[in-house]
């Protein structure tokens, strides 16, 4: 009796310690996102389209177009065209230059630290590789994954991997689904 | 009953009156400029985090010395002609001469090239003392702005030693017909005959931060974001080592 009350608790001890190894990596596992310190208010945005590409048709408004679809699908993210909004989606050319995308943010470190003010997300038309299947859409995706508050990732199958291979990685991915959902509920 | 309605009508006509003085005050009150204090960029460049990588995305891998700054130009372009300048943007570039020694990756046939690194950009950002909504929108136009307009160095940037030798990892620019970074890393200087990796993004560092100074006692807090940083890859690789590696994966 006395032994096999020995062992029961033996065992409780190994399991528990078990636990104590599994229960992390499993914890792991699930979160290979990276949160920014800030974001939008809402997953819903609106933005104006820039002078570059204020006429549909393009390449690159098609990118952000087909982008603006899959976060939809994705995450439920509202980003919608007002002519009446402070942000702004847009192309630049910038020659000799390796450059995909840049996405610009103002914020009020005193008062709102943690929302984004504005901002003014453009992709690089002058970028050689822009024109290969889904490099801009990639490219968009990408973009916006900073606005709604994910960071950037060094390795993994996410759209926020700066080192993804563009043409086949280019929607929002199951680590940065579960970001954004980690940042809005 | 007659007295009744009377009185719901002047009730809400109470409300409607109010409601449109407070409303008309609320367009015409001035509220200050809401001034930017911070700003964040993040840039994609395509970071790449092994030596084969970066030899994989070359399209020419040559050896040699940079000479001399032949000049500083515009990159920002017209997208409707690109020979033109974008007269609403400016990101400075400075192509350098650089004289080949070997190439190593791609046809060359000229021993001397323009290698072009991008330096800076112009940002410009309006403050106004717009009244907007959680999700982007004006509710109350601007009556105050001001248009901030200032330089950000580029977070990869490294002015080259002249006379140095340098192993470089380079694209072309078919329409101007000068040389650029593939990627980042992008360029191993050689130093006694043993290789340095070249990145400021070495040691794992992806942000950068400058504190701009945007006339009076203003400042901007502007961070440049890349991405990733990277290890030393190359790290103890002989010189030899990497010349063979560049050779098999052609």
């Amino acid at each position: 009796m006395k032994k096999g009350l020995l062992w029961m608790s033996q065992g409780m001890l190994v399991g528990l310690i078990m636990a104590c190894i599994v229960v992390p990596m499993l914890t792991l596992s699930v979160s290979a996102y990276s949160l920014e310190s800030f974001h939008l208010k809402s997953k819903s945005a609106s933005f104006v389209w820039g002078d570059r590409i204020d006429t549909p048709g393009s390449v690159i408004r098609n990118a952000w177009e087909s982008a603006i679809s899959d976060w939809a699908s994705a995450s439920s993210c509202d980003f919608y065209s007002s002519s009446n909004s402070v942000n702004e989606l847009n192309s630049f050319y910038e020659s000799s230059s390796s450059l995909y995308g840049r996405t610009k943010l103002t914020y009020d470190i005193t008062t709102d630290a943690i929302y984004i003010a504005s901002f003014e997300a453009k992709i690089n038309a002058g970028n050689s590789s822009i024109s290969r299947s889904n490099v801009a859409r990639s490219t968009a995706n990408h973009e916006f994954g900073h606005l709604l508050g994910i960071n950037d990732l060094s390795s993994g199958t996410a759209i926020m991997n700066t080192n993804r291979e563009r043409s086949t990685i280019y929607i929002p991915q199951t680590d940065d689904i579960n970001g954004v959902a980690a940042v809005y509920g | 009953m007659l007295k009744a309605r009377t009185r719901g009508f002047f009730l809400v006509l109470g409300i409607i009156v109010v409601g449109a003085c407070a409303f008309s005050f609320f367009l015409k009150t001035d509220s200050p400029i809401n001034e930017t204090q911070a700003m964040k960029i993040f840039y994609d460049y395509p970071v790449v985090s092994t030596f084969d990588e970066m030899a994989e995305e070359a399209e020419f891998i040559v050896s040699g010395r940079y000479t001399s700054l032949d000049s500083k130009w515009n990159m920002a372009r017209n997208p409707e002609n690109i020979m033109e300048e974008d007269s609403e943007n400016y990101v400075e570039g400075w192509l350098y001469h650089f004289e080949i020694d070997d190439v190593l990756k791609g046809n060359l046939e000229s021993s001397t090239i323009l290698v072009n690194h991008k330096y800076s950009q112009v940002i410009t950002t309006t403050e106004s003392n717009a009244v907007v909504d959680d999700e982007g929108n004006i509710l109350k136009a601007a009556t105050k702005e001001n248009t901030l307009s200032f330089s950000v160095h580029d977070p990869m940037f490294i002015e080259p030693e002249l006379d140095s030798t340098y192993i470089l990892f380079l694209l072309k620019d078919k329409d101007f017909g000068n040389y650029y970074a593939a990627v980042e890393p992008f360029s191993i200087k050689v130093e006694n005959g043993i290789p340095e990796l070249q990145s400021n993004l070495l040691n794992n560092t992806k942000t950068f931060s400058e504190e701009i100074a945007v006339g009076g006692d203003r400042t901007v807090d502007v961070l440049c974001d890349v991405g990733m940083g990277v290890d030393d890859f190359i790290s103890g690789r002989s010189l030899e080592d990497i010349i063979q590696a560049i050779s098999t994966s052609k």
